[in-house]
């Protein structure tokens, strides 16, 4: 048994975890040149706008978790906060859709069985 | 024989996953967003990753300090 | 057509006949000082499957098996053309040739831990409950019920979902750090390089770096650990070093 138990998981250090592993994903997902050009707009620009707002999801996803486990937060705070999340998360689903952009082409988090083609 | 997982396949495939799509070198991350052919952006995703690579490392070789 | 990279080396050693994604042969490039294994794809961005991330190791694999260790590339890194990707390659010659000179020799060894003192490490059942399939109606969640559930709204719900799932991965990465601290105490010698433990995708693991002709001793040893500690543990590999090649 170690002796010495300091908090074992940093949040901050899954936080980086979290962070580098959706930026190792978005720059899977990009294509080298991106024409931002509206008269043809290209899924290259939606994929990297998307990729970025599920980076930053899975963060808001996670501290508030860390939040709600910490113990400050009423009841009514807690769904609040849940709420907007679980919104969220349908949006972007919507929106996935909506460019014909499936979770495999932006955030990977793949559980091993049923979400690979 | 004791130690040995029974039932491989979904240890396999997670482990493939979380090892070629999860680890190894990072190079390309870097795309310029351009209007008609002018470039007005380069994002270079690769300096972020790596800079929190590295601050992740010396975090942890400071927690374990010389005892590895 | 884009060019994919898959690995990066340092000597000359040739992809004879190694197949990379949807079939297409691999060849060997030169970038600044270092060699860059790579393949044709049709278009820059491509897409995750089974059989390409299969792929994908496989080519790393081969690339391990003659020549001094390669730097594993991860999956998904693809250029415009071979000139986009030899000047990405060659902007980190560097840190590549650094992180080369590092895996030298060696190889990597995944310590897969199933069961740690008293604690099923991989208990599949709420594993694999991702988060994002946490707000569909399917989700399966078996682990513990919560009497108070009845009362809590459906954002309070999805958030105790979210962080049961962040807890499962957390335990079993406790389970796990135990585990490899019996192992560094036993073999510690043999290892080269190690990170700590990871709980991802409803396996608890860490990788090891050691020499190739260490191999089997690192083996013999992590399992002869078992029947003291009542741990269960499977050693994976060799691999190419995927997890000792992300930072400089």
């Amino acid at each position: 048994m170690p002796e010495d138990h300091e908090p074992a998981f940093d949040v901050d250090e899954s936080l980086r975890n979290d962070l580098a592993t959706q930026l190792a994903a978005v720059a899977r997902a990009l294509p080298d040149r991106i024409n931002a050009d509206p008269e043809r707009v290209e899924q290259g620009l939606a994929r990297l706008v998307l990729t970025l707002i599920e980076v930053v999801r899975k963060v808001l996803e996670h501290q508030a978790v860390r939040r709600m486990d910490g113990g400050d937060l009423s009841a009514e705070e807690v769904e609040r906060l849940g709420l907007t999340l679980l919104r969220l998360d349908e949006r972007m689903q919507q929106m996935k859709g909506a460019f014909g952009l499936t979770d495999e082409d932006l955030q990977i988090d793949l559980g091993p069985l049923g979400r690979l083609r | 024989m004791p130690g040995d997982v029974v039932d491989n396949a979904p240890l396999e495939l997670a482990d493939l996953i979380n090892r070629v799509l999860d680890k190894g070198a990072v190079i390309a991350g870097s795309v310029t967003i351009s209007v008609g052919d002018i470039d007005l952006i380069q994002l270079d995703l690769t300096l972020v990753l790596t800079a929190i690579e590295t601050v992740r490392t010396a975090e942890r070789r400071r927690r374990e300090g010389g005892d590895r | 057509m884009a060019s994919y990279l898959y690995c990066v080396r340092s000597d000359a050693q040739q992809p004879d006949g190694v197949v990379g994604l949807d079939g297409a042969p691999v060849r060997r490039i030169d970038a600044g000082t270092l060699v860059a294994w790579v393949g044709d794809v049709a278009d820059g961005s491509v897409d995750v499957t089974v059989e390409r991330l299969r792929a994908h190791d496989a080519v790393c694999a081969a690339a391990l098996t003659h020549g001094d260790t390669p730097l594993p590339i991860r999956f998904g890194q693809s250029f415009a053309d071979d000139a986009a990707l030899v000047r990405a390659v060659a902007d980190r010659e560097h840190a590549l040739r650094e992180r080369l000179a590092r895996v030298s020799g060696c190889v990597e060894l995944r310590v897969v831990v199933t069961r740690g003192r008293d604690v099923d490490v991989n208990e599949q059942t709420p594993a694999f409950a991702t988060p994002d399939a946490i707000g569909s109606s399917a989700s399966v969640d078996s682990a513990d019920v919560d009497d108070e559930q009845q009362a809590e709204g459906p954002g309070t719900s999805f958030l105790r979902r979210l962080a049961r799932a962040g807890r499962a991965d957390l335990a079993r990465e406790v389970a796990c750090e135990e585990v490899r601290h019996s192992v560094r105490a036993a073999v510690g010698d043999l290892i080269i390089d190690q990170q700590r433990c990871e709980a991802m995708r409803g396996v608890a693991f860490f990788p090891v770096l050691v020499r190739r002709s260490d191999v089997d001793a690192f083996r013999a040893a992590a399992k002869n650990i078992l029947p003291s500690q009542q741990i269960d543990l499977s050693v994976l590999g060799p691999f190419a070093p995927y997890s000792f090649s992300t930072d400089a």
